[in-house]
């Protein structure tokens, strides 16, 4: 009798990112899960009103200094470890075997690179900062021009948005995200213009506008309570603090659309319902690109939305835009919460292969660690367990976004209508929190 | 009130409601009695599914390489003049072998989701599914053009 294993699962990267292990029968009905989430947010901004008069967060406390021996050694270490990892990662996709359940090199880049690094910098503050290997090799091959402060201030985020873009696109539209050898590509391709960057327009100015993982980590690292002080010691601010006192930055609140409205198409192309409606356009390459552009659209018409309400109840010469740009940074938590609830069972499930293909890292035949031959654990979490950490994370972070909001508002407008501005603001969060569980629930 | 405190009182609120639904019927775990995986016995594999799926959708167990081969799971799906026979939601113990024949009368594609295997099915022929069940969740066969729900595993202890 013919067995079929699981390794035949080789297209199951990013293809069906979100939906590696079955879904969950629902204890209560999806509509009972999504009426409680609301009633927390709700109730959170309540409580807000009336607790939290006065703003708290927007002047910036002094981080407190905390020891930690070999503190500079630990950043050198990831700095050297970053470059590494590029060079494995690139090695192993050129010259090892093309497929992506065997090569470490996809695992790596989707799982490891794109997850794992973002979701540690959001409790440990951004590590990515010392393991971004292409500053390290400019600097190591004496690359670097001179900065261009003009081009950061008129260029903003918004390349960095269209890098977070073309990235995601590969993931979700692309036919092949998951083959060695197109991981290998980006990553080369990606070396070449971040040198070159760094090149021409220095290596600052390439992070803050050009880079869009080094934007992407610096503000999902706002979150976490950990951070430097002026001469480079680790220090405790607190949970968002980081994120209160985000300046506002051109562009910002594109990069942060776009980073919800991606994660919002990879889960709702998965859902019956996306299926049923757009056919064999959605599988398309032309419709797929299409109809990732029209979600991140439709997120940014969202709070669009929410911040021309604000603006108008605000009154004070303020403009939708720049509301959009003093609040983009509420959106940090729903993008964090957003991509770990969809994303969390990849590291858990797709991420064990690791394990097994580090062991023969070329497809020579080597079994260095005795896992080479190592299956997926599927029974780590529970496909229930699963859904209740989506909800909480999902409802955590729109929870962080409403305590963001309200504290800004306070800072920037009138006392008297403050509250009043964030009612729109609240309702496009009930509206994210409700949409991003749905999609959960469906795939 | 800090933001702490409102996360734990939203984590406690949220714990309690799933909690106090949880009297309900889960219908995540197989409430019928399964076999390990690895064990042989002469149960006819009608006890392992559940009742809900329809009669005689399953045959006896097949051994055909000796005694250690576990037992294999053989579900049989029709979809004959728009009507889906022998489907609907099928319980699996979780690591089971598991066969799935498919007949249909018109030219169609198989998935099943999840484990993310395609067959195709033509009239006159049976496509066939094999695979382990070594993922637990509840996974959809469909067809994939008449966009026909034809079976729901649920894969579970």
């Amino acid at each position: 009798m013919l067995l079929l294993t699981a390794a035949l699962m080789t297209a199951a990267l990013p293809a069906s990112a979100h939906g590696l292990g079955g879904r969950a029968d629902l204890p209560i009905p999806l509509g009972m899960f999504l009426a409680g989430a609301a009633v927390v947010l709700i109730l959170s901004f309540a409580a807000l009103a009336v607790l939290w008069p006065r703003h708290r967060w927007q002047e910036p406390a002094a981080p407190r200094p905390i020891r930690i021996p070999g503190f500079a050694g630990m950043l050198t270490a990831l700095q050297i470890i970053g470059v590494i990892v590029l060079v494995f990662l690139i090695a192993t996709g050129v010259f090892g075997v093309n497929n992506a359940s065997r090569n470490p090199a996809p695992v790596l880049l989707w799982v490891g690179f794109w997850l794992v690094v973002p979701f540690a910098s959001a409790l440990l503050g951004d590590l990515y900062r010392f393991l971004n290997p292409f500053p390290t090799l400019a600097r190591w091959l004496k690359l670097g021009g001179e900065e261009r402060p003009e081009f950061v201030v008129s260029n903003g985020l918004y390349l960095a948005s269209g890098v977070i873009l073309a990235f995601v696109w590969v993931e979700t539209v692309y036919a092949d995200p998951a083959a060695p050898r197109t991981v290998a590509i980006m990553a080369l391709v990606y070396l070449v213009a971040m040198l070159a960057s760094i090149e021409r327009l220095g290596p600052v100015t390439t992070l803050r506008s050009l880079d869009g993982f080094s934007v992407y980590n610096r503000l999902i690292s706002r979150i976490a309570p950990f951070t430097r002080t002026p001469d480079g010691h680790p220090a405790w601010r607190g949970w968002l603090r980081g994120l209160a006192t985000l300046e506002e930055i051109p562009g910002i609140s594109l990069f942060l659309v776009v980073m919800v409205g991606t994660v919002t198409y990879d889960g709702i192309s998965e859902t019956p319902w996306f299926r049923d409606l757009f056919g064999s356009f959605a599988t398309s390459t032309l419709g797929g690109t299409i109809l990732l552009v029209v979600t991140v659209g439709v997120i940014g018409m969202g709070y669009g939305g929410a911040c021309l309400a604000a603006a108008r109840i605000a009154g004070d010469g303020w403009t939708t835009e720049r509301v959009a740009d003093r609040f983009a940074h509420t959106l940090v938590p729903i993008a964090l919460a957003y991509a770990v609830a969809h994303y969390f069972t990849l590291i858990l499930f797709e991420g064990q292969r690791i394990i097994s293909s580090m062991s023969d890292p070329f497809g020579t035949g080597l079994d260095l660690f005795g896992t080479v031959d190592r299956p997926i654990d599927f029974t780590l979490m529970s496909p229930t367990a699963v859904w209740y950490v989506q909800l909480g994370v999902i409802v955590a972070g729109h929870v962080a976004a409403v305590f963001l909001a309200h504290d800004r508002a306070l800072y920037d407008f009138d006392d008297s209508v403050a509250v009043r501005t964030q009612y729109a603001m609240l309702a496009l969060m009930v509206v994210l929190t409700g949409v991003g569980l749905a999609i959960l629930a469906a795939g | 009130m800090t933001l702490k405190s409102t996360l734990i009182v939203a984590a406690l609120s949220l714990a309690l409601a799933a909690c106090s639904s949880d009297t309900s019927v889960s219908t995540t775990t197989a409430a019928t009695p399964t076999t390990g995986a690895g064990q042989t016995t002469s149960t006819p594999i009608a006890e392992q599914t559940s009742s809900t799926a329809s009669p005689a959708t399953t045959e006896a167990p097949t051994t055909t390489t000796g005694p250690i081969v576990p037992d294999v799971i053989e579900i049989e799906i029709s979809y004959l003049s728009g009507v889906v026979e022998g489907g609907g939601r099928i319980e699996v113990p979780l690591g089971e072998s598991v066969v799935i024949r498919v007949d249909s009368d018109v030219a169609d594609e198989g998935h099943l989701h999840g484990y993310d295997i395609f067959v195709d099915v033509e009239p006159g022929t049976t496509g066939v599914v094999e695979f382990v069940a070594d993922i637990p969740g509840i996974f959809e066969l469909e067809l994939e053009g008449a966009r026909v729900l034809l079976a729901d595993l649920e894969i579970a202890p």
